[in-house]
């Protein structure tokens, strides 16, 4: 029985080690794009985290966890704008320095400025790599609709496709 | 700038090497601040439990079937039946059969209604899972009638409207009308219209559950200056009450996060965390001193669905597994909300309650 208990552990740890690895570059920069400061973002990954290995419930496949882990982070992040903003303790204009090269703070920038509805589908998109036909499954968007937000997030980003150069 | 140096600039944010250990060590160490922390122990614990309550399950099956099979064989041997079928000692086993004339016999299978197609689908109709019923009372604006099986019983649906009864009490049409006809009852979409909202109830509840003669109360009520609104409504899984759920909705005209909570320490309180699969995270709170009522309650603000309070709560007599089940199928869409988390202040009973008299 001891056997049996110490293996269960094991599996927690490695259970736990390999959500994070997948998932973490990903979630991370979807945290960013919407507080724009570390210490938060890691706030967010850590709370999703718990939510994902202790309250989190069983999931048909691989492809559910993941949609339902950054539909997690994503509301995370929402509640804690809104208490960001209710309480009126930053400005995004005077956002302290991402500690990151000049141009990369102006993308984050041009990401934080991004409304959201061109926001979630540039996360999705990039940070995640889903197609358009997923993204438009997942928000419940048509093809056309995705795409379209698409290219307006590109638009402000002021991003070139690659094969338009 | 191009796409693939927009992916190589967004690469350079992530996480550090630092954050990761931060974060997985808090992983590991959630709630205690040791690897083997209760949690994870109970998460180990439960897989252990469930493995162990499949087996018990299937030795629980595998005991019943074998029990119904003895008392069935020894039910078909005290009949008679097999020992009939044995010449050999046909006499001396039954000898009110073995002396039965062709004549007997013959009463015998005339008592026993031949098949045909009309008795035949008499007898699978209650199996089925939905049954388009005739007795349509038409004056009720119904959208559907149907009969479907559920434990041991039967239920009549009308939309939202759910008469439930239990097999051996054939339902006499004209009853049923009359209950339909005169129930004091509110449909769950008229309701939740009258706050502009759609049928927000669990699924389950709907597909499982009785929903008692009441239905939706919908109350507007004027006071403290202001005017308040809700809607319940009460479900049981059958007429013996054991499992209870009661819904709630109070829509809030402020924002939800101007809205507290009043506890004390008589309540004893313990909340939790349950995030369904579409992502709406439930705050559950166990009573613990109300043996066990629990609560599941989601506080929101929404453009679509307005702001508002919505509650369910679940009799003792409920398992995890069952108020999870309902939770799963609350049809709100977790993109369309707002959650906010219930904020909660403690009442001293130092300072005494004072009820304005006038």
């Amino acid at each position: 029985m001891d056997q049996i208990e110490c293996s269960e552990l094991w599996n927690t740890e490695k259970f736990i080690y390999e959500k994070y690895q997948s998932y973490k570059s990903f979630l991370f920069r979807i945290a960013f794009s919407y507080v724009g400061n570390k210490q938060d973002s890691e706030d967010i990954l850590q709370e999703a985290f718990i939510k994902l290995c202790y309250y989190a419930p069983d999931f048909s496949s691989a492809e559910d966890e993941k949609r339902w882990i950054i539909r997690v982070t994503i509301n995370l992040c929402k509640n804690h704008l809104r208490s960001f903003w209710y309480k009126n303790k930053v400005n995004i204009d005077n956002l302290e320095s991402f500690a990151y090269e000049p141009k990369t703070e102006e993308v984050i920038l041009d990401l934080l400025r991004l409304p959201v509805k061109y926001k979630s589908v540039i996360q999705l998109y990039y940070f995640v790599g889903y197609k358009v036909s997923e993204i438009a499954e997942i928000l419940n968007l048509s093809e056309s609709g995705v795409k379209m937000r698409l290219k307006r997030g590109r638009e402000l980003l002021k991003i070139e496709l690659e094969d338009a150069k | 700038m191009r796409e693939n140096e927009f992916n190589k600039t967004i690469s350079q944010i992530d996480t550090d090497a630092f954050m990761d250990k931060r974060i997985t060590e808090h992983l590991l160490a959630y709630e205690e601040g040791s690897v083997k922390n209760n949690k994870i122990k109970w998460r180990a614990e439960s897989l252990i439990r469930r493995k162990k309550a499949f087996l018990s399950s299937v030795a629980r099956v595998a005991a019943a079937f074998i029990f119904f099979f003895v008392m069935g064989i020894a039910l078909v041997w005290s009949s008679g039946y097999f020992k009939r079928t044995s010449p050999g000692n046909a006499n001396s086993v039954n000898p009110k059969l073995a002396e039965s004339s062709d004549d007997d016999l013959e009463t015998i299978m005339e008592m026993i209604e031949p098949a045909t197609e009309e008795n035949t689908a008499q007898a699978i109709e209650p199996m089925k899972e939905e049954i388009e019923a005739d007795f349509l009372p038409k004056d009720m604006n119904a959208k559907k009638i149907t009969t479907k099986n559920y434990r041991g019983g039967r239920k009549i649906i009308n939309g939202p409207f759910v008469v439930g009864y239990r097999i051996g009490q054939e339902p006499d049409e004209d009853v049923i009308k009359t209950i339909l006809d005169n129930c004091d009852i509110y449909p769950g979409d008229d309701a939740f219209a009258e706050i502009g909202l759609p049928d927000i109830t669990p699924t389950h509840l709907m597909n499982h559950y009785l929903l008692d003669k009441d239905g939706y109360v919908y109350k507007k009520e004027e006071y403290d200056n202001r005017t308040h609104e809700y809607i319940r409504a009460f479900f049981t899984y059958d007429s013996t009450l054991n499992k209870k759920v009661y819904l709630f909705y109070y829509p809030v005209d402020a924002s939800i996060e101007d809205i507290r909570f009043i506890s004390n320490d008589d309540y004893d309180i313990v909340t939790s965390d349950y995030t369904t699969k579409n992502g709406l995270t439930f705050t559950l709170i166990d009573y613990q001193k109300e043996r066990h009522f629990n609560d599941a309650k989601i506080m929101f603000d929404s453009e679509t669905l307005g702001n508002g309070i919505y509650t369910l709560q679940f009799s003792p007599g409920m398992t995890q597994e069952e108020i999870e089940e309902i939770l799963e199928s609350v049809p709100i869409d977790a993109d369309a909300i707002t959650i906010i988390q219930p904020k909660y202040e403690d009442i001293s009973y130092e300072d005494p309650i004072v009820f304005k008299t006038e």
